[in-house]
């Protein structure tokens, strides 16, 4: 009998974590119970990504609250001995912060968990995921019942006007405003589709919503079909989620043998029935018009927007589109009132949102926040801080491919729709790449571009060649061909390409260049004028150098060097022969004593003086191009 | 009616019309690659674009619906901005190889790019140098010159039930070809060969026959059957060399294909 067990492991059974083990992981603890006779009353469980995927496998024990991570096979024994025999934290699997030894085992007090507030993610690994009971016993299907025999349709429009949620798909159109045109056009065919295709490279909150509580996006989509009179629905996912493709086809299974999809759910004569469509995966399907083809089976290509989905959608019948986290807030807000969810965030931007955190820091994972919390509390208190110790931040790219990269100045705005575009940016679907000081802003824009200029559909011309045009101008700059004029190319390119672009595809791709043109110009003159990268990311661009008056000739660089191009002698200073030197920055990253010096690509040939004055004015942070000459002609 | 203005002239148009179709209507002419009234609006080319006044973003006009008091203007400087980068990117990887184009003379691609293109092409890119498919009997294919207006895929498949072409890939490298790249296999009506602004899709029977601008064109009544579609036949001394379909003319278009004096192919072909 399940009451009897007195403890549950909650291992998280999520994409990441099942990468990196949590199968061998649940099978030693698994055997570990047995063999110590404690398999009656501890229970190991599969719960959905818990949002730390970088330390994975993690595992959360209740009721102890006690939080594990990185755990492996051999590890089991002591942790079963320690945790579960003992009942104390198993220090050597704790959280620990960053470069700290004390270890934090309550899941309450790491400061990653500690500041985030979950609405979307409540259940997120403290229930299982396959089974319909354990979202019931959260409270799961009420606002459902709720709505069913307490409120009109009309009523759950307006208590999702007022809370003002707003698309977490990208665009932030509030949620209750295309509820309420979805119930005001009169169809006996009217569609409800869920968006799960996902595609930002990096992004994968939609995934763990998807996984981790597949019943709250069902539950939701349910819950739009009652307010809009729809009884279709569609889970559009990726075929990249596999997992996510099975949960939820297992919550609908679950959903159909427990009356709450069919002909009469919940015994009311409402009648919704749900099928999942697995896409292709091509980033333009998630535009909503090109899902809709996708879904009919036709090429996924956004067509004009002569009609609103809601008047024309899927099958030319009125359709009601939104996100998955769109969707997976709405019980909530049925079950707490418009009231609650406002008291989250800032009047025009209610709510939480959730983010995937990424790049150079700390805590990788999934994060959700109140959207006024300021991206340094994301950044430096949840994600702790920069992961090298001497990198310093340099910029953090929201909204992926259509949005922008945003600098240290701005680490103070909150999260809101308004602030994050104000900043050249976009919130967009929440993925959040945070970069050190060792990110060249020119090739990061490249990366972008390379993205959209191959997942364009080809259908109009702006962004079928424009983008192609604009990635092989970047990538001429980043190999040393680029000239006087292109950043101005640039900018006037990518204002036609946003203007005259059929659909945001087109019309946001240009923006990766525009925030680095923005914030980060003097990178790109220096990579067209003095062909110097300064972070030494662009090869073609960047002379490595050792500082004779700095290195100490520890040796670190000749050991980590891939060819052999350090020489020198222990203790005494170092030097790269260029000819050898294939420019792959390892010395660098290395070098513990800021002694190596990232010159332009013209000093592999430059005379000793020219060289010192170059990595003199590194040293003292103010080489660069400057106005209309490059430095290194007036020197 | 729908009462709105167009460059500031007073005009009106029926219920449902696109903003494209108020301006020919009233003859007023916005210039435009991948339209074609026999189809629905498509939206690809973007050089039917517009301002609309009030409105954030400059819109496609075939793909915009006329409605009551809009204030548009077809040839701003902005717009003209876009229609000349528009073409600029077109022709990028372009071949231009109208010396050898059997386009040369009625190519749409010409005529815009005479009219709006940029004398100085701010980009240098190697040329589209991909080969004819000549695999098909009657149609050849010159990707390299495809601007992927979509009409002949979409002519094929809305108009003749065929969907006979498809666009295949994404992003830069789309192509259009028949299905499964094999040898086209259809009915060989020619209406692709006939909507294609450029020289991309042309009769293999009528290569290098004669420059567009030497044939003189008549319309004729079809022989073949009892429908009587209309022909426009394109002869040259005396030889009749091409016949064609005009968009406005007739109620089927058919073509022929065969050169004259050889025979008909298999009731496939007309003449
Ligand atoms: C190129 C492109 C890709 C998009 N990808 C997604 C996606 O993966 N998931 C998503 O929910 N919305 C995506 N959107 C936004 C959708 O078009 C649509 O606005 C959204 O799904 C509406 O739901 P919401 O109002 O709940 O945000 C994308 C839009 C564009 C232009
Ligand atoms: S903007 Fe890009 S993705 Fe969108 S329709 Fe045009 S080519 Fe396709
Ligand atoms: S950049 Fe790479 S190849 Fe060159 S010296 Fe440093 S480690 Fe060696
Ligand atoms: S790692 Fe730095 S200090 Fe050590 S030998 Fe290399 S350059 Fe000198
Ligand atoms: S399609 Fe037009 S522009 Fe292109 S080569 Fe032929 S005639 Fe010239
Ligand atoms: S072949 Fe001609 S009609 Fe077909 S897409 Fe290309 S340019 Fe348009
Ligand atoms: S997959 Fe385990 S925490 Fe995300
Ligand atoms: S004619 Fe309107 S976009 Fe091509």
């Amino acid at each position: 009998m399940e009451t009897a067990v007195r403890t549950h492991a909650m291992l998280c059974g999520g994409t990441g974590c099942m990468a990196s083990g949590t199968k061998k992981v649940k099978a030693s603890l698994e055997e570990e119970f047995r063999k110590k006779g404690i398999d009656d009353e501890a229970k190991v469980v599969l719960s959905g990504c818990n949002g730390f995927c970088a330390k994975g496998p993690v595992m959360a024990v209740y009721p102890d609250e006690t939080f594990y991570q990185d755990i492996r096979p051999e590890d089991v024994p002591g942790l079963v001995e320690e945790h579960f025999l003992k009942g104390r934290p198993y220090e050597k699997l704790a959280f620990k912060e960053h470069d700290k030894k004390i270890s934090i085992p309550s899941i309450h007090d790491i400061p990653f968990f500690k500041h985030q507030v979950l609405v979307v993610l409540k259940n997120k690994g403290i229930i299982d995921p396959e089974r319909i009971e354990d979202y019931i016993t959260m409270d799961g299907y009420k606002a459902l019942s709720r709505a069913l025999t307490l409120m009109k349709p009309e009523e759950i429009v307006k208590v999702v006007t007022d809370s003002g949620l707003r698309g977490r798909g990208g665009a932030g159109f509030p949620t209750g405003k295309k509820w309420e045109l979805g119930l005001k056009i009169k169809s006996d065919e009217k569609y409800v589709i869920c968006n799960g295709d996902e595609g930002d490279p990096g992004a994968f909150m939609d995934r763990s919503v998807m996984e981790s509580d597949p019943h709250a996006v069902i539950e939701g989509m349910i819950l739009c079909g009652v307010a809009t009179e729809s009884h279709k629905g569609y889970i559009y996912v990726r075929a990249e989620y596999p997992l996510a493709v099975k949960r939820l086809q297992i919550a609908i299974d679950q959903c159909y043998k427990s009356g709450l999809l069919g002909s009469n759910i919940l015994g009311t004569g409402f009648a919704f029935d749900l099928e999942i469509y697995q896409g292709a995966g091509a980033f333009v399907c998630g535009e909503a018009t090109a899902l809709m083809r996708s879904i009919e089976g036709k090429r996924g290509m956004p067509r004009p927007k002569l009609w609103r989905s809601a008047v024309r959608g899927l099958w030319d019948r009125p359709t009601i589109l939104n996100n998955v986290e769109t969707l997976a807030n709405i019980p909530q807000i049925i079950l707490n009132g418009a009231g609650w969810y406002r008291s989250l965030g800032t009047e025009e931007s209610a709510g939480t949102k959730v983010f995937a955190l990424t790049g150079d820091i700390n805590n990788v994972g999934l994060v959700e926040v109140p959207m006024d919390t300021t991206l340094r509390r994301i950044i430096f208190d949840i994600g702790g801080g920069i992961t090298k110790k001497k990198r310093k931040f340099k910029a953090v790219q929201l909204g992926g491919p259509s949005g922008g990269c945003i600098p240290g100045e701005f680490l103070d705005i909150p999260v809101t729709y308004e602030a994050i575009k104000q900043s050249g940016a976009i919130v967009g679907s929440g993925g959040m790449v945070v970069m050190d000081d060792s990110t060249c802003m020119v090739n990061t824009a490249k990366f972008f571009l390379d993205f959209t200029a191959d997942e364009s559909c080809g259908k109009c011309v702006p962004c079928r060649i424009g983008t192609k045009v604009m990635y092989d101008l970047l990538g001429d700059i980043c190999k040393g061909r680029g000239k006087a004029g292109d950043i101005e190319i640039l900018e006037d390119l990518s204002e036609d390409i946003i203007d005259a672009s059929l659909c945001g595809l087109g019309q946001s791709a240009p923006n990766p260049v525009l925030s680095t043109l923005k914030y980060f110009r003097r990178e790109y003159e220096m990579h067209i004028h003095d062909k110097w990268c300064p972070t030494g990311v662009c090869s073609d661009l960047s002379t490595f150098y050792i500082d004779e008056k700095l290195c100490k000739g520890c040796g670190a660089c000749l050991r980590a060097c891939p060819t052999d191009a350090v020489t020198g002698e222990k203790k005494k200073p170092h030097k790269i022969d260029q000819e050898q030197c294939l420019h792959c920055r390892t010395c660098w990253d290395t070098c513990k004593f800021d002694s190596i010096k990232i010159l332009p690509a013209t000093a592999r040939n430059a005379g000793h003086a020219e060289i010192r004055h170059l990595a003199e004015m590194v040293t003292a942070g103010s080489a660069g191009f400057r106005g209309k000459e490059s430095v290194i002609s007036s020197q | 009616m729908v009462k709105l203005k167009i460059n500031g002239k007073k005009i009106s148009t029926k219920k449902g019309s696109t903003i494209l179709e108020a301006a020919l209507d009233n003859g007023i002419n916005i210039p435009r690659l991948c339209h074609d009234k026999r189809l629905a609006p498509y939206g690809g080319c973007r050089l039917c674009i517009v301002e609309i006044e009030g409105r954030r973003k400059p819109e496609a006009s075939c793909a915009t619906f006329a409605t009551d008091g809009l204030n548009i203007w077809t040839d701003t400087p902005k717009v003209r901005k876009i229609r000349q980068t528009v073409l600029e990117l077109m022709l990028v990887h372009h071949p231009l190889d109208c010396p050898v184009c059997d386009k040369a003379g009625e190519c749409n691609i010409q005529d815009l790019a005479y009219e709006y293109g940029n004398p100085r092409t701010r980009f240098i890119a190697e040329k589209n140098h991909a080969l004819p498919d000549t695999k098909g009997p009657l149609v050849e294919l010159n990707s390299s010159r495809c601007i992927l207006c979509g009409k002949c895929v979409r002519i094929c498949a809305e108009h003749q039930g065929k969907g006979a072409l498809g666009l295949i890939g994404r992003g830069f490298p789309t192509v259009v070809q028949p299905a499964f790249g094999e040898a086209l296999e259809c009915d060989y009506c020619g209406q692709c060969i006939d909507v294609c602004p450029t020289g991309a899709l042309m009769s293999k029977t009528h290569k290098f026959e004669a420059r567009s601008w030497s044939l003189e064109e008549k319309d004729t009544v079809c022989p073949f059957c009892g429908c009587g579609c209309t022909l426009t036949l394109g002869s040259m001394e005396g030889k009749i060399l091409r016949s064609r379909g005009k968009e406005d003319s007739g109620k089927g278009e058919r073509r022929q294909w065969s050169k004259p004096g050889e025979p008909m192919q298999q009731g496939k072909v007309w003449y």
